[in-house]
């Protein structure tokens, strides 16, 4: 039947006059792919091709001629029985005009173009044969001429390794370089003896890969393909593996980090292991994203946004994947956070001939850097006012965009400490909440606390935080914050 | 309310709110007449009390020129400076400047006002070491530094000596105090010459100071 070893099928053939008997031998080897063949046809020569089924089940080849350059083509398709063969006199199709499979005709000038069978219902390994005869009226040669077989090779898993966390389900596939094509193809069918090296870190019992407890295993499967070794391309089975590493997921980095507050539309990657196909990200308040990519080692945010209300500084965020979730890794949400004192001096006021209380700050943000020329009020409060004159009250920043940090991140605060007053060492309380406005400064209102004074205003003293002056100054480089 | 109504009121508003607002232009010169980009210009309305405020800068362009628009009516104390230049900030003015500080009026015949605003010279620069405790060698971080001009002692500024570098009046006696609760003032009384300098714009000076316990002090904390 045409197998490596058995007997030679010879298909025969005589002119009407019985002038010129012919015979071709048939392949000795089966494919489910014969390619590259040519065939001709002229006043002067024709072509026949054949194939059969040389297998045990009937199997449907399709006989495709190639013509006007390999732009057009022409398709024969039969159901065969084991043992039956299928033949295509070209001439002929060309001559009485044979409609194909698809109803299409090889146009009558039509005289030279390549060929090719396929088995339609073995993909990997095909019990089809093959034969073809070019015949020389002229001279009455006849010229033998078959086309190569197509096999397989790079035979992988796809994916070629797995990580990720315990409780995923993640389909394979098996993948085989096609060579006649150069592609790899989906091969995924001939899959068979899926396996575990170790059940107990991930399972394999088909091509769904289940992860179950931390750990290393190999995951292997074995596919009977056709090896590309014309011409015989023999049955070979081939036996891809996946490592396999299941891991809790963990985060290693946040790109950027810190993230500015007030931003939109901006993207946020986190990167680490163990995320595996489809993590669940846990933002901290104020943070919030339109969608996400991943793999097992990245997940890239989109459409971030982080409010107003967002928690300027260090935030956790974990990711969850699988039934694991990791460790709170920390992403930092940058503005203006702190107040650094620059200078605390005491000088006669200005336009008035008391004293007043001058402190400096730096206004800095969460990563170090300084919030220059940022919109910035204030929310004070007093209470417990005890000086027999009226209140003269005070003015405060508000969120309208009037007051801004300089361009060092620097602002002045005034206290006046007027002797005036009774009783002496009279005055009241304080609490002063200094604030980011925002980038517009008037958004957010009221706005962001990145000082926070508390103390009291008196007639002889001022005291910020404890710091009583006179006599005691604020040391340069004094950290408040919210 | 019809229409011409509503715009009336808002005519009268708009008007009302221009009358009480005016605005103060300048230029910032140094002590030769040559203008100063990137000075800080502060008003501050004169003999007005005011518990608290955050002290306003406005910056003077490369012409020097400064525009302060929206000021109420009443009469200003404008003062200027440019500590990166070796002028003193423009609050410290009166202690530091050799030059009159202008008073601008403005109402509503003088809603606006231009101005020179004169500053220098540039002062001195006391560069003070960590003041340390003269037993145990550690340093005092609530020291104050207190300079008074000699000729006219009630003239005083008084920082922090943890800033480590502190503007000095240029061309002028300038007397010294360090001080800290619980030590005894330096220089101690006698020897004010100590704390007695004299510099030169930009001029340098590094002052090295211990302190004494007091002991009147101690006891009185140990009670």
């Amino acid at each position: 039947m045409g197998r490596s070893a058995d007997l030679v099928a010879v298909a025969v053939s005589y002119d009407k006059g019985n002038r010129y008997g012919l015979q071709t031998p048939f392949s000795e080897d089966l494919s489910r792919l014969w390619a590259g063949g040519m065939w001709h046809v002229d006043a002067t020569h024709n072509t026949f091709i054949t194939t059969g089924n040389a297998g045990s089940e009937a199997t449907a080849p399709e006989v495709t001629l190639f013509h006007n350059g390999g732009k057009s083509r022409y398709r024969m398709e039969k159901m065969l029985s084991p043992g039956q063969q299928l033949w295509l006199d070209v001439g002929r199709a060309i001559r009485d005009q044979v409609p194909d499979s698809d109803g299409h005709t090889l146009p009558p000038a039509t005289m030279t173009g390549s060929y090719e069978l396929r088995d339609l219902d073995h993909a990997t390994v095909g019990q089809l044969y093959e034969g073809k005869l070019v015949i020389d009226e002229t001279y009455g040669h006849a010229a033998y001429g078959c086309g190569s077989c197509c096999g397989y090779d790079a035979v992988v898993l796809d994916p070629s390794s797995y990580g990720g966390p315990p409780g995923i389900d993640s389909d394979d596939y098996i993948y085989a370089n096609d060579t006649c094509v150069g592609e790899q193809v989906d091969v995924t069918d001939s899959g068979y003896g899926w396996a575990s090296s170790d059940t107990a870190v991930a399972t394999l019992p088909s091509r769904t890969l289940h992860t179950v407890a931390v750990g290393s295993a190999t995951g292997s499967t074995l596919a009977k393909l056709q090896w590309a070794h014309p011409p015989s391309c023999p049955t070979q089975t081939f036996g891809p593996e996946q490592p396999v590493t299941v891991q809790k997921p963990t985060i290693t980095s946040f790109d950027p980090n810190p993230i500015m507050i007030g931003v939109s539309g901006t993207s946020l990657t986190i990167n680490g292991s163990g995320f595996g196909t489809s993590p669940t990200v846990n933002l901290p308040w104020g943070i919030n994203s339109t969608g996400q990519g991943s793999t097992d080692s990245q997940i890239v945010m989109q459409g971030v946004s982080v409010s107003f209300s967002a928690k300027i500084g260090s935030n956790n965020v974990t990711v969850t994947a699988g039934s694991q979730t990791s460790a709170p890794a920390s992403l930092g949400i940058n503005g203006p956070n702190q107040m650094v004192v620059q200078s605390d001096t005491i000088a006669t006021c200005v336009g008035a001939p008391y004293q007043c209380r001058f402190v400096s700050y730096t206004v800095e943000n969460y990563d170090g850097t300084l919030a220059a020329n940022i919109p910035i009020a204030e929310n004070i409060s007093f209470s417990g006012y005890n000086c027999q004159q009226a209140n003269p009250g005070s003015t405060t920043a508000q969120c309208n965009a009037q007051y801004t940090t300089d361009g060092g991140g620097n602002l002045t605060d005034e206290w006046a400490m007027y002797t005036g007053f009774t009783p002496a060492g009279c005055g009241e309380n304080l609490t002063d909440h200094w604030q980011w406005c925002g980038p517009t400064g008037n958004n957010p209102d009221p706005g962001i606390t990145f000082g926070t004074l508390v103390g009291y205003s008196h007639t002889a003293s001022t005291d910020i935080n404890g710091f009583i002056n006179p006599p005691n100054k604020i040391p340069t480089g004094t950290v408040f914050g919210p | 309310m019809t229409f011409k109504t509503l715009l009336a009121m808002v005519v009268l508003l708009t008007s009302a709110l221009a009358q009480v607002q005016g605005t103060i232009t300048g230029t910032v010169v140094d002590e030769t007449g040559k203008p100063v980009a990137g000075a800080k210009v502060h008003i501050a309305q004169k003999d007005v009390l005011v518990i608290h405020q955050i002290v306003q800068y406005h910056e003077t362009d490369d012409g020097g020129h400064f525009r302060i628009s929206h000021v109420p009516w009443g009469t200003y104390v404008v003062v200027a400076g440019k500590e990166s230049a070796g002028y003193p900030a423009p609050v410290f003015a009166s202690f530091y400047s050799n030059y009159a500080m202008p008073n601008v009026t403005l109402a509503e015949d003088f809603p606006s006002a231009d101005i020179i605003v004169k500053i220098g010279p540039k002062a001195g620069i006391l560069d003070l070491e960590p003041v340390t405790d003269e037993a145990t060698g550690k340093e005092i971080r609530s020291a104050s530094v207190t300079l008074r001009r000699a000729a006219n002692p009630d003239s005083f500024l008084s920082a922090s000596t943890t800033q480590g570098r502190v503007f000095v009046p240029a061309f002028a006696e300038v007397l010294i105090e360090i001080s800290a609760e619980g030590y005894k003032l330096w220089p101690s009384p006698g020897q004010a010459a100590e704390g007695k300098i004299n510099l030169k714009p930009e001029e340098v000076r590094k002052l090295r100071v211990t302190l004494n316990q007091d002991p009147a002090v101690t006891t009185s904390e140990k009670k």
